[in-house]
């Protein structure tokens, strides 16, 4: 048990805040880099060089905030209470590879709809929400996709 | 390429995968015993090893890291360092490749080869994880698992293939492990078709729990010995040849694996295993092979990785591995036996020694001593291994053969 909360939480690995907070940016806005050498846009943003001309000089990116869906699973995880995984609303989820409206692509999980609602193609736009337990017990949030 | 110098395998040895045997003694009996039989099986001294390279699947997965100095203790070693890799399901693959590197440059003559894997030591449901990229994918609760469940959506979806497929492939498996004795599910009745063919929610061609119940997480080890190829003939055993290998790599992120902006990748997709596929055709290269020369595989089997695998292999066209497992050409009797030794499904998913496994397996096919002649491959020649690292994204190809020069 953790001091803070009455939840059963795993500490094999303590993940800190300080990683969450150089990521802050890509995780809460969909921000990633454009390389002002040859115009590639990524992301998650890059640290430094661009693989496609191995340019150095990159700038930062916003990325849409909407897409659609490309590919999706529904994973029923039985091992919710147990598996230490610290991750909000493991059990019954629908993750899916989203295709952003500039071709870029995300995977992340849907909130927000019924499983049977899911399909290839649906419209959905960006939301923050609860991703995994800091060593803290706070909260790392990131992004996530809702019906659009 | 096809010069470059070989090296031989002259010893290997396993540990059982009896779950309620191992985790009595913990990795440190189970290597223990993997070593010692390969010793055995080479009639070799531990005292004439030189050089030595591990596998295990890293840190987070069982608690132990610097791995060099309590493994050697544990097993009488010291003080020859033994070489930590760290590279999860695809790291027995470059143990070899870094033990081939030692004995083909001279710097040892006699190379122990070691993976292992401990599955109870840390809560690793968790921590497997981790082999993920752990800023983005794994924070956002992508795993392992969800990665190549992802990869699997795609492939029905791409080719029009249903469960039967993966069904299919769970029960081939099963039919070798029921075969081996050191099989963690030997003499385990396979799940049903129906079973496997249930899905987890109507429509969304995710196989139930009955199918995940099928993979044998174990803890275990495998342990070979490679020596010059000039000195094959000074060991009891028909030698069998390391003949190529290689390592090769692909975006880490499952997101980045669709149309990857660089010309390495162009074209590939979710069903598309590229670090795969550029590592065969170097090792077939450097073997002086093509994938119409092989008599077996062993591939990373949890769920369609297998058919992920056999076409990244060049064993079948894009698309038609699905077909190649239904037809049952991955069978005793098929065009390519593959995972003759139950594979992660049935015989075990030790992860660290998972390539390890497939090489031990694929030496005795290649000798002709496997235990029960029922899956022995007849008159089998060249053997490839197949190693799956994270979502994929690193994959070794490993190339065996027992044909002379």
């Amino acid at each position: 048990m953790s001091q803070f909360s009455g939840e059963w939480i795993n500490h094999d690995m303590i993940f800190t805040t300080f990683r969450a907070w150089r990521e802050r940016l890509g995780r809460y806005r969909l921000e990633g880099s454009k390389c002002l050498g040859c115009g590639q846009v990524w992301f998650p943003q890059r640290h430094g060089v661009c693989p496609k001309c191995h340019g150095r000089d990159l700038g930062s990116y916003q990325c849409p905030s909407t897409g659609k869906v490309e590919e999706f699973i529904i994973k029923d995880n039985p091992f919710t209470d147990l598996s230490g995984t610290h991750y909000h609303g493991r059990g019954k989820r629908v993750l899916a590879m989203i295709e952003l409206d500039d071709g870029l692509h995300v995977a992340a999980d849907l909130e927000d709809l019924s499983t049977a609602d899911v399909k290839v193609g649906m419209r959905v736009r960006m939301v923050t929400r609860k991703w995994m337990r800091e060593s803290n017990s706070n909260w790392q949030y990131g992004y996530k996709f809702v019906p659009a | 390429m096809a010069n470059a110098k070989r090296v031989a395998i002259v010893g290997v040895g396993q540990s059982l995968r009896d779950t309620a045997i191992n985790k009595k003694g913990g990795w440190k009996t189970a290597v223990v015993d993997a070593v010692y039989a390969a010793l055995k099986d080479a009639r070799m001294e531990p005292t004439e090893l030189d050089g030595g390279v591990v596998n295990y699947h890293g840190e987070a997965y069982m608690g132990h890291g610097g791995l060099g100095p309590p493994l050697a203790e544990t097993l009488g070693l010291a003080p020859i360092g033994i070489i930590p890799v760290i590279a999860q399901c695809t790291g027995g693959g470059i143990t070899a490749l870094t033990a081939w590197s030692q004995v083909a440059s001279g710097l040892h003559r006699r190379v122990l080869c070691l993976a292992f894997d401990v599955d109870d030591n840390v809560h690793i449901l968790d921590n497997y994880n981790v082999s993920n990229d752990s800023d983005w994918d794994y924070m956002a609760g992508i795993g392992h698992e969800e990665a190549l469940a992802l990869r699997e959506a795609a492939y029905y979806r791409k080719y029009g293939y249903d469960l039967k497929v993966v069904a299919r492939w769970y029960q081939s498996a099963y039919w070798y492990a029921n075969r081996n004795p050191k099989a963690a599910y030997f003499k385990v009745p396979p799940p049903s078709m129906e079973e496997l063919t249930r899905e987890v929610l109507p429509g969304s061609k995710l196989p139930s729990l009955e199918a995940n119940r099928g993979v044998a997480f174990t803890l275990g080890a495998a342990a070979w010995i490679m020596v010059p190829e000039e000195d094959a003939a000074k060991y009891p055993k028909k030698p069998v040849y390391m003949a190529g290998g290689e390592y090769c790599v692909s975006p880490a992120l499952i997101s980045k694996n669709i149309r990857y902006p660089t010309a390495a990748f162009e074209g590939s997709d979710l069903t598309d295993l590229p670090a795969t596929r550029y590592a065969a055709r170097k090792a077939y290269e450097m073997a002086g092979i093509t994938p119409d020369d092989i008599d077996l595989a062993q591939t990373y089997s949890p769920g369609l990785a297998g058919a992920l695998g056999l076409e990244a292999l060049g064993i079948c066209k894009p698309g038609e591995g699905g077909k190649f497992i239904l037809d049952g050409q991955i069978g005793i009797e098929g065009k390519c036996p593959t995972n003759t030794n139950g594979g992660q499904i049935a015989f075990s998913l030790t992860s660290g020694s998972d390539v390890g496994d497939m090489i031990v397996e694929s030496v005795q096919q290649l000798r002709g001593e496997v235990d029960l002649p029922a899956r022995q491959v007849k008159n089998a020649e060249v053997a490839v291994c197949q190693g799956y690292q994270a979502i994929g994204s690193g994959s070794t190809v490993t190339v065996l053969t027992n044909r002379k020069r």
